[in-house]
């Protein structure tokens, strides 16, 4: 075992491998937070008044709150006054055309990660909506999805172009009184994605948004609204990383689905932000509520997580199945090491008649890391014939780790049928003698298991994610697998 | 006035009149769990151990403590006591309305090495070997009703097994509530202290005789009307190396009554801990179990039935903390939900970093009979060791149609075919019972309650029969 207990050093102390700051002037307000910086926030995106006062009342709502203290999760309070609720990059003053008029560091940004957006646009046939530090700086494709009548753009354009559309859907799902963070990011949120396909149209490719965080102390809050109509389908990507910085970072999305009759939404998420350096130091705190609503009969979301990054992962996708036949699904993939806490997991809330739900949790714990799967399946007391099915199955990688499972089950009717089963081991010496006397090596063997530990949910993932999420476990398994 | 105001000024107008009140070390031990309470309170739903659980009511219902209520005349009571024998050669003691009566007890000599008394006679007899234990091992700040039943407990059991006694022969603790003019609560308080290497079965039995008619449609005002009481009982028990206890528990309360126990067991080396639980009465039965798995190589199997309709809430909390290494636990519960009735359960597994080669294992599973029942389960696991193998499963579905078809079409009816499904569902559980006459006891009180469940009662039992070797046939 003396071989893998080095092996499992040297995946723990592999360095964050997207580490860099980009220079950027950024157009920013003072730090802390007040009705003053929000009516501030409000009027340089020019809102109309409607999203102001929704702002008002979410900070008054905010005050009154208190921080939740029920998770795994261990870290110093957060100090509000502290944090930089509004940066805008100065570039995006004028608003650029295209990609030419693009920063170029943020172009040498992308290209650093692996992203070659243009290259990406014109081969993958992605649209990639890119958010870099709170205001939307690029948006291909526009022009292609607005001929099938779809709307995909950046939450502020939606805001000044479909007020009506973001009036009517706007915190539907997610109210301002839903928690302590949702009701942060309803009052300060500064930018975000919106996507809107009308009734019958199939998105003909899949959508795509990168979020960055990059200038120092700058909580990011972003909001994403996506609304399929009936008989709708779209597929949604988003990938997240972030340079090494040494102060903790806040970050408190927001995202809203909505899925009318016979509509159908893929929510897909790689997440991999700075966890912070091998002794437990800077790293993003991630606060994100992220909720969906089949609305309609026959509607269906699915949400595909695999969250390798971030100190604090907090985060609880749902679908609240409210319409008869409809279907939630949550594929997640969760990795720990150093010092980093993840307290992930879903809620399936079933309302409506026939309604199902499949739930496939994969946590992977290494050195010091904390990771907790939180979920609940509530069975309505109408919704009849309800069906759920969790497995929630636990990796441990060194003798420090840990794993915890808190599955929340309620039931309220005779015919539905829910069953949760969940795991916790490690990677037995028999599996490991059975491979090596086979000759595969140690290195070999460990990255096999883990692979097909996670499989189930890689499969899930669109093939543009599949391969990043792949080459992600890779980088994080770097020294396991030689 | 509110519930905790009332029980601290109870507490302090009767302290002088409790058991062993001239024990300095008692009175503290008194004084300090009724200033946990005091500075919990009643637990509110916002308590995550109590989310599901609302003790409005029972706060709101004016409890007496036993002592001040009326104790019935109780000659009448011997044969219906000679019926609840469970084994012929059982030590029998009786409590009636938590106090230990001598009188209707049945108890033969003891082999050497076994200390067996009431709890007040034994706080006369051994306070230093009460001292020495008691409190030791429960938990208050985990349960504020543990902190009460330390504060007012007055009688119960003590029962001391010294290293290497032997004794075969089952301990049957008989907990009888009568009916009395006013609602009252009584504490019973349990002390086991098996040291090493010593086995023994007990059985805790919980039955109410005057209150024998099923109400389903109880309602709150029936409930203040009725006879019914309320039982705070704690259990605490320290298994010494290699010790063995096969732990009973049956709780057949009356509809309207209340019943919340908690058990507090500490296991050493290679020491083993079997309970079977089974809830089929009261309006409200919580149970708490909380186990230390203390010393390597310790054994724990936690085995429960609940059977519940109409207004009736249960609510089993367990907590396995596993504590050292190459320790096992396996934890199986069952149970029935028909009519309005609610089941709440919450199963925690603690794996701490010195406990390596653990092997925990938990699952519950749930027959959901009816619309208006609801199902709250919550199995958790909290690991912090990386070489151990803990899986736990929980479901919650309703009988198989296509098993009721195949009966059916066999022409067996319906409700005979739905009795026998559910029995089989639950049976895995009875024949978990090593005891066969206490196995064949148990499957008659299960029986009754699952025949009531399934709307089958038109006569005793018309569809299982077990027979004298424990088996089941068709009458």
């Amino acid at each position: 075992m003396a071989g893998s207990r080095q092996n499992l050093d040297r995946f723990v102390d592999s360095e964050y491998p997207h580490g860099f700051v980009t220079d950027l002037e950024t157009d920013s307000l003072p730090a802390g937070l007040s009705e003053t910086v929000i009516r501030q926030i409000s009027a340089l995106k020019h809102e109309p008044d409607f999203m102001l006062q929704w702002r008002l009342k979410a900070y008054r709502h905010w005050l009154t709150l208190k921080v939740p203290t029920w998770s795994k999760l261990h870290y110093p309070p957060i100090n509000f006054d502290n944090i930089v609720f509004y940066s805008a990059p100065k570039t995006a003053a004028d608003g650029p055309k295209s990609l030419d008029q693009i920063a170029p560091e943020i172009l040498q940004t992308y290209e650093k990660l692996g992203i070659p957006l243009h290259e990406r646009a014109q081969l993958a046939g992605v649209a990639v909506d890119a958010v870099f530090d709170s205001v939307s700086v690029a948006t291909t494709f526009k022009k292609q999805l607005a001929e099938v009548g779809i709307i995909f753009c950046s939450f502020s354009d939606a805001v000044q172009e479909h007020p009506e559309l973001v009036k009517r859907y706007l915190g539907t799902v997610v109210p301002y009184t839903d928690n302590y963070y949702a009701a942060l990011n309803a009052a300060v949120f500064s930018d975000g994605s919106f996507c809107y396909v009308p009734k019958g149209v199939r998105c003909p490719m899949e959508l795509s948004t990168y979020f960055r965080i990059n200038s120092i102390n700058t909580g990011q809050f972003e909001r994403t609204l996506i609304v399929a109509e009936e008989g709708a389908y779209v597929s949604y990507l988003e990938g997240c990383t972030a340079p090494i910085r040494d102060e903790h970072q806040l970050h408190a999305a927001v995202v809203e689905l909505i899925a009318l009759d016979d509509a159908e939404i893929k929510y897909a998420t790689v997440q991999n932000w700075y966890p912070g350096d091998k002794n437990g130091k800077g790293g993003i705190y991630n606060f994100v509520t992220k909720r969906g609503l089949c609305r309609g009969h026959h509607s269906k979301i699915s949400w595909t997580q695999v969250e390798t990054g971030s100190a604090i992962t907090w985060k609880y996708p749902s679908v609240i199945l409210q319409g008869d036949n409809s279907r939630g699904e949550f594929y997640s993939v969760a990795l720990t090491n150093h010092y980093q806490q993840a307290d992930t997991g879903t809620k399936m809330v079933h309302i409506g008649k026939n309604t199902s739900s499949t739930i496939i949790s994969k946590g992977i714990s290494a050195g010091y890391g904390s990771n907790a799967y939180r979920g609940l399946v509530k069975i309505g007391p109408k919704a009849i014939n309800a069906r759920n099915y969790s497995q929630c199955d636990s990796l441990l990688l060194g003798e420090n780790c840990s794993a915890h499972t808190f599955p929340y089950i309620e039931v309220k009717n005779a015919t539905a049928q829910v069953e949760h089963e969940a795991s916790t081991s490690k990677i037995s010496d028999q599996q490991l003698f059975y491979c090596m006397q086979r000759g595969i090596s140690q290195e070999d063997t460990v990255a096999m298991i883990i692979n097909g530990f996670c499989k189930a949910v890689f499969r899930k993932l669109p093939m543009e994610f599949a391969v990043e999420a792949q080459a992600l476990m890779e980088v994080s398994l770097e020294g396991c697998t030689g | 006035m509110n519930a905790r105001e009332r029980l601290l000024t109870d507490f302090a107008r009767s302290k002088a009149y409790f058991p062993g009140h001239l024990l300095p070390w008692l009175t503290s031990l008194r004084e300090s769990a009724i200033e946990n309470f005091a500075a919990q309170g009643f637990p509110s739903p916002n308590d995550e151990s109590w989310k599901y659980t609302n003790t409005k009511k029972l706060q709101q219902t004016e409890y007496c403590i036993a002592q001040q209520a009326v104790i019935p005349p109780i000659d009448s009571l011997a044969a219906q006591i000679k019926a609840q024998q469970l084994c012929p050669d059982e030590q029998r003691m009786v409590f009636i309305n938590g106090i230990y009566h001598p009188e209707l007890s049945s108890m033969s000599p003891l082999p050497k090495g076994i200390i067996l008394s009431s709890f007040a006679q034994a706080l006369q007899d051994h306070p230093k070997l009460m001292a020495s234990t008691l409190g030791k091992i429960v938990n208050h700040q985990a349960q504020p009703f543990s902190a009460l039943n330390s504060a007012f407990m007055s009688d119960g059991l003590f029962l001391w097994a010294a290293e290497n006694s032997q004794m075969a022969s089952p301990i049957h603790c008989l907990f009888i509530s009568t009916t009395s003019a006013k609602p009252v609560v009584f504490y019973p308080r349990l002390l086991i202290v098996l040291k090493n290497n010593t086995p023994l079965t007990l059985i805790e039995h919980y039955i109410d005789l005057s209150a024998t008619s099923f109400d389903p449609d109880m309602t709150a005002t029936k409930q203040t009307a009725g006879n019914h009481h309320l039982i705070n009982t704690v259990t605490e028990i320290h298994l010494g190396s290699e010790a063995h206890l096969d732990h009973y528990k049956l709780q057949q309360e009356s509809l309207n009554s209340r019943h919340i126990a908690a058990m507090y067991v500490q296991q050493h080396r290679a020491s083993q801990f079997t309970s079977h639980s089974y809830s089929l009465g009261a309006a409200l039965a919580r149970c708490d179990i909380q186990i230390q798995l203390t010393g390597s190589q310790a054994e724990c199997t936690l085995n429960g039935v609940y059977l519940v309709d109409g207004q009736q809430h249960v609510d089993y909390h367990t907590q396995i903390t596993h504590l050292a290494p190459d320790c096992s636990s396996q934890q199986l519960y069952k149970g029935v939900i028909q009519g309005h009735a609610r089941a709440v359960f919450n199963g925690k597994v603690i794996i701490h970093p010195e406990a390596q080669q653990s092997n925990a294992q938990q699952l519950n599973k749930n027959l959901l009979l009816s619309d208006s029942g609801e199902v709250d389960t919550k199995p958790e696991l909290q690991i912090y060791a990386d070489d151990v193998i803990c899986n736990h499963g929980a479901t919650v579905g309703q009988l198989d149609t296509q098993a009721l078809f195949y009966l059916q079409s066999r022409g067996v009816s319906q409700s005979d075919a739905q009795a026998w499904l559910v029995y089989g569902f639950v049976s895995e559980l009875l024949e978990r019972i090593n005891n066969p006459l206490l196995r064949k006891f148990i499957q008659l009180s299960v029986t009754a309650q699952l025949n009531r469940l399934v709307g089958n009662d038109a006569c005793d039992f018309p569809v299982l029969f077990p027979t004298q070797n424990g088996e089941l046939s068709c009458r």
